[in-house]
């Protein structure tokens, strides 16, 4: 496989967009490897929820290896077994409960604080490579990019999956999981006009019936958010004017944000997966050159 | 091989077949080509894909371009013999929920009496 030559003057812009799915979007690391190896540049990121974070640690300038221990080493289960009582006795209406639009049922600031180390409390400014998160206006319910102001807290309302993690003000708005909205922002990239599009979908298909409420609810949003992925997906190739290569990562076993223990098998079924799709890759970047000569 | 098309006929519906691989390097050829083929007066298309190896994005535009203009013209088409890994494309990008799809030619047939009737 050859490497694509810096310089070129009808190189494509490329734009990488990687969806949501909590820890699983970490399988979008050997994608940049990948790209790493044959030199090939990445013009814009996009990402949602987790593959916010994904996104954000790459734009951000860490290098795949740096990201997959960034991911085994923050992300931990006690981020997400801080209990906010005081909202749960408000969701039941009971006695010293509250429940308003600002609160969830998981205190957020242990894990704002680990994204806050991983990006050194930066903002968008200090990105390597453009990137854009994906985020949902918790009282319009329309998607929204941020591209500015602090890092951290754009990635964490991007990942902010309500009712369990409360909203985040960011401008005077109030902002939740970009899944909510669109959870892969694949439009974007093509309303921006990116040539070629690499979309990473996260797909999840768990065959054995759910053991709790819990579980039952985050297979239920995670077939809607696949349902509305794959609507905004056919609308986009539409829309578009050159490849979009869509990378369906899927996983038939549950896997929730804290299963930091089964990261090395999420990169690795990213792995076999992208080993699949180098070689459309390599030709969408090919025939944008073709294409380009034929219409000079 | 890029592409080829072939059109017969089946019990008064037009089949159109795809061979070969539609990417962005032949979309627009494949594009005039299905265009001249819809230009005739029939209405209703059956797109028999067997042989369709590979299709990417620009080609699965191909098909809704076509889709739109047999549309316009009150028309219907369906789709059949698709190979797995064609049927993938066509769900992971959404498609399966725009087109009609059906296993056989025979089952896009009967199907395509019904969308007439």
């Amino acid at each position: 496989m050859s490497k694509i030559p810096k310089g070129n003057a009808i190189k494509p812009k490329i734009a990488v967009v990687v969806g949501s799915g909590g820890i699983k979007p970490a399988c979008a690391i050997p994608l940049f490897e990948f790209l790493d190896e044959h030199g090939i540049g990445i013009d814009m990121l996009i990402g949602c929820s987790g593959g916010a974070i994904v996104s954000a640690m790459r734009g951000f300038g860490y290098a795949p290896s740096e990201m997959s221990e960034l991911f085994s080493k923050n992300l931990t289960r006690s981020l997400f077994s801080s209990v906010d009582y005081r909202t749960l006795l408000g969701i039941a209406k009971m006695p010293l409960g509250r429940f308003d639009k600002t609160r969830g049922i998981l205190k957020p600031q242990r894990l704002i604080e680990v994204l806050k180390v991983i990006f050194k409390n930066s903002t968008f400014d200090a990105m390597k490579i453009p990137t854009l998160v994906q985020v949902t206006d918790v009282d319009t319910g329309e998607g929204a990019l941020i591209d500015s102001g602090g890092i951290a807290e754009a990635v964490y309302a991007s990942a902010a999956q309500f009712p369990f993690f409360p909203p985040v003000s960011i401008g005077g708005r109030w902002f939740v999981d970009g899944a909510f909205s669109s959870p892969l922002p694949v439009l974007e990239a093509v309303n921006r006009g990116y040539d070629v599009i690499i979309a990473v979908a996260i797909e999840q298909q768990v065959k054995t019936e759910s053991k709790s409420f819990i579980e039952f609810l985050h297979q239920f949003i995670s077939r809607s958010y696949t349902s509305t992925q794959k609507k905004q997906t056919a609308l986009a190739i539409d829309m578009h004017h050159h490849e979009i290569i869509v990378i369906n990562m899927h996983f038939d076993e549950m896997i929730n944000m804290w299963d930091v223990e089964k990261l090395p098998d999420i990169i690795e079924t990213g792995r076999k997966i992208i080993n699949k799709k180098k070689d459309e890759i390599m030709a969408a970047i090919e025939n944008f050159r073709g294409r380009r000569k034929k219409h000079e | 091989m890029k592409h080829e098309i072939r059109v017969y006929k089946v019990e008064n519906f037009t089949v159109v077949n795809v061979r070969g691989k539609i990417d962005s390097t032949n979309s627009e050829e494949a594009e005039i080509d299905l265009n001249l083929i819809l230009e005739n007066d029939d209405k209703f298309y059956i797109f028999d894909l067997c042989g369709l190896e590979y299709i990417s994005s620009a080609g699965l535009r191909v098909f809704l371009t076509a889709s739109k203009k047999i549309k316009n013209h009150k028309g219907a088409f369906v789709i059949c013999e698709v190979s797995e890994d064609i049927r993938e494309v066509f769900d992971i990008t959404g498609l399966l929920n725009v087109f009609i799809l059906c296993g056989t030619l025979d089952a896009a047939v009967e199907k395509m009496k019904a969308l007439c009737s």
